[in-house]
C-alpha cells in the first residue's frame, strides 16, 4: 500500500518527516494488555506505522469493557482481546507485522517474550504483571513505557532510559515493593470513566513515539500524574538512588525463581521472637533495634536502639544498615504493623524480627 | 504554611486534593497526617517535595509544596 500517502501527514511534519517515519516502521514494540490502556496504545500505534507489534492478553472481550476498551464491538463479545485486537488492526493497517500472545505474562514467560522487542508497554491492570515487567525490562536492558489508571486519575511514566545526564530509573525507584492488592484497587471493583484510559493510553503511545523517533522529551526519570476532573497534570522527578541489593533480580535464574504472587497478595509471614531470643539478639553485632513508639514513651529501653515512630518509619529506611532488624513498641502491637512496612520494603535482603508483648515483655531483664 | 497535594486513594482519605498544614520536615508532616486521618498509616504512598521525589527526610520551607503520591495499578 501506498506509504507516503499513508503517512504523508507525518512525513509533512516539521522535524519529524521520512526520516522519523522510516524509524517507527522499523522498530518493534511489545504492548502488554489490550484493555482500557492498551486498546488506544495499539490503535496508534498501528495507524502511527510502528513496523512490528506484539500483542499480549490472555483475556476474552465482555460487555462491560465496550465503555472503554473501543477496539471491540459487540461481535468480538467472548472471543480472545488479543486475535480480535489483531483483526482489526491489521484491517487499519495491513502493513504492520502482528505477533500474538495469547497468554498471561508471568516471570517464567516473558523474558523469551521480551527480548525480541525494543520497547515495551506496559498496559497492564495489576501489580503483579506490572512488577513482573519493570524486573524483566531492568534484566534485559529494555525501555518500558508505563501507565497506570485509578478513578479519575493517570500516571505515565518512562523507565530505563537514561536522560541527557546519563541517569535512569525504573518501577522500582518510584515503588520499591508492591502494595497488597487491597491498596489499590482496578477497575472492576471501583469503576473508571471511559475516556480516562484513552487519555493515558494515548500518553504511553506518545512516549513511545518519541522515543523512537527522537523528538520532544520522553518523560524520563519522570512521572506524570493527570486529573481528568481539573484537567491538570503534574510531573514529579524520580530520584535515580541504587536500589537495594536483590530488590530486583540480578539473573534469569533467580527472577524464575521468585515468587511475584507472594509479592503482592500474601500477608508477610510475620517472625515473632520472645525475650530469650531477644536476648541472644541483643549481643549479635548484625543486628539493629527500632523502638517504634512516640518518642517520650516509657518506660525507656536501656539498650542501644533507634527512635523511629512509627508514622515516620518509610522515611529512615537508610538508616536501618544492619542486615538483622529488631522491631519494637510498648505491648507488641504497633510494631506488628511497622514489620508489614518494613517488610515491605526490604522483602527477602534483610532479617526481621518482631519483640512479642513489646518492651513491656521486657521489663525482666531490663 | 506547607502546601499539600494528594492523589488517588490518599485524596479520597483526606477529604480533599488540596490542604495546607504547618510541618517542621516531612517525618513531621507524615505524623501530623496519620494523626489527623489514621487510615493512612495502612496506605503506601511516596512524597514529593516542590515536585523532587524524596528517598529520605527532608526539611521544610515556608510555602514548599509536598505532593502525596499513591501507586495506581488500573489499566
Amino acid at each position: 500500500m501506498n506509504y507516503s500517502e499513508r503517512y504523508s501527514r507525518h512525513i509533512l511534519l516539521k522535524d519529524f518527516g521520512e526520516e522519523g517515519q522510516l524509524k517507527l516502521s522499523k522498530a518493534k514494540v511489545l504492548v502488554i494488555g489490550a484493555g482500557g490502556l492498551g486498546c488506544p496504545i495499539l490503535q496508534y500505534l498501528v495507524a502511527s506505522g510502528i513496523g512490528n507489534i506484539g500483542i499480549a492478553d490472555h483475556d476474552v472481550a465482555s460487555l462491560s469493557n465496550l465503555q472503554r476498551q473501543i477496539l471491540f464491538s459487540v461481535s468480538d463479545i467472548g472471543k480472545s482481546k488479543a486475535i480480535q485486537a489483531k483483526e482489526k488492526l491489521l484491517a487499519m493497517n495491513p502493513d504492520i507485522k502482528i505477533e500474538i500472545f495469547n497468554k498471561k505474562i508471568t516471570n517464567l514467560n516473558s523474558l523469551k517474550i521480551i527480548e525480541n522487542y525494543d520497547i515495551i508497554v506496559d498496559a497492564t491492570d495489576n501489580f503483579k504483571a506490572r512488577y513482573t515487567i519493570n524486573d524483566a525490562c531492568v534484566l534485559l536492558e529494555k525501555p518500558l513505557v508505563f501507565g497506570a489508571i485509578f478513578q479519575y486519575e493517570g500516571q505515565v511514566a518512562v523507565f530505563n532510559v537514561e536522560d541527557e545526564k546519563g541517569k535512569k530509573t525504573n518501577y522500582r525507584h518510584l515503588f520499591p515493593n508492591p502494595p497488597t492488592n487491597s491498596d489499590a484497587p482496578n477497575c472492576n471493583e471501583i469503576g473508571v470513566l471511559g475516556v480516562l484510559p484513552g487519555i493515558i493510553g494515548i500518553l504511553q503511545a506518545t512516549e513511545v513515539i518519541k522515543l523512537i523517533s527522537g523528538i520532544g522529551k520522553p518523560l524520563c526519570n519522570q512521572l506524570l500524574i493527570y486529573n481528568l476532573l481539573s484537567s491538570e497534570s503534574y510531573k514529579v522527578t524520580i530520584p535515580s538512588h541504587d536500589l537495594p541489593k536483590n530488590l530486583i533480580p540480578e539473573n534469569i535464574f533467580d527472577f524464575e525463581q521468585r515468587d511475584y504472587g507472594q509479592m503482592v497478595g500474601e500477608f508477610p509471614e510475620m517472625i515473632n521472637i520472645n525475650v530469650d531470643r531477644f536476648k541472644q539478639l541483643l549481643l549479635d553485632e548484625e543486628a539493629i533495634f527500632i523502638d517504634v513508639r512516640e518518642f517520650g514513651e516509657l518506660p525507656e529501653a536501656d539498650f542501644e536502639h533507634l527512635k523511629i515512630p512509627l508514622p515516620t518509619l518509610s522515611n529512615h529506611f537508610l538508616e536501618m544498615t544492619k542486615p538483622k532488624i529488631i522491631l519494637f513498641c510498648q505491648s507488641g502491637i504497633r510494631s506488628k504493623k511497622a514489620y508489614e512496612i518494613v517488610k515491605n520494603h526490604f522483602s527477602d535482603t534483610k532479617e526481621l524480627y518482631n519483640l512479642e508483648g513489646g518492651i513491656l515483655n521486657l521489663k525482666n531483664i531490663l | 504554611m506547607i502546601k499539600i497535594i494528594s492523589f488517588g486513594q490518599i485524596a479520597e482519605i483526606i477529604g480533599s486534593t488540596e490542604i495546607r498544614l504547618e510541618a517542621s520536615d516531612t517525618d513531621d508532616l507524615r505524623q501530623k497526617l496519620c494523626e489527623k486521618h489514621p487510615q493512612l498509616l495502612e496506605k503506601k504512598y511516596v512524597l514529593a517535595v516542590n515536585k523532587n521525589i524524596i528517598s529520605d527526610t527532608v526539611l521544610l520551607s515556608p510555602n514548599d509544596e509536598v505532593a502525596l503520591l499513591p501507586p495506581f495499578s488500573g489499566g
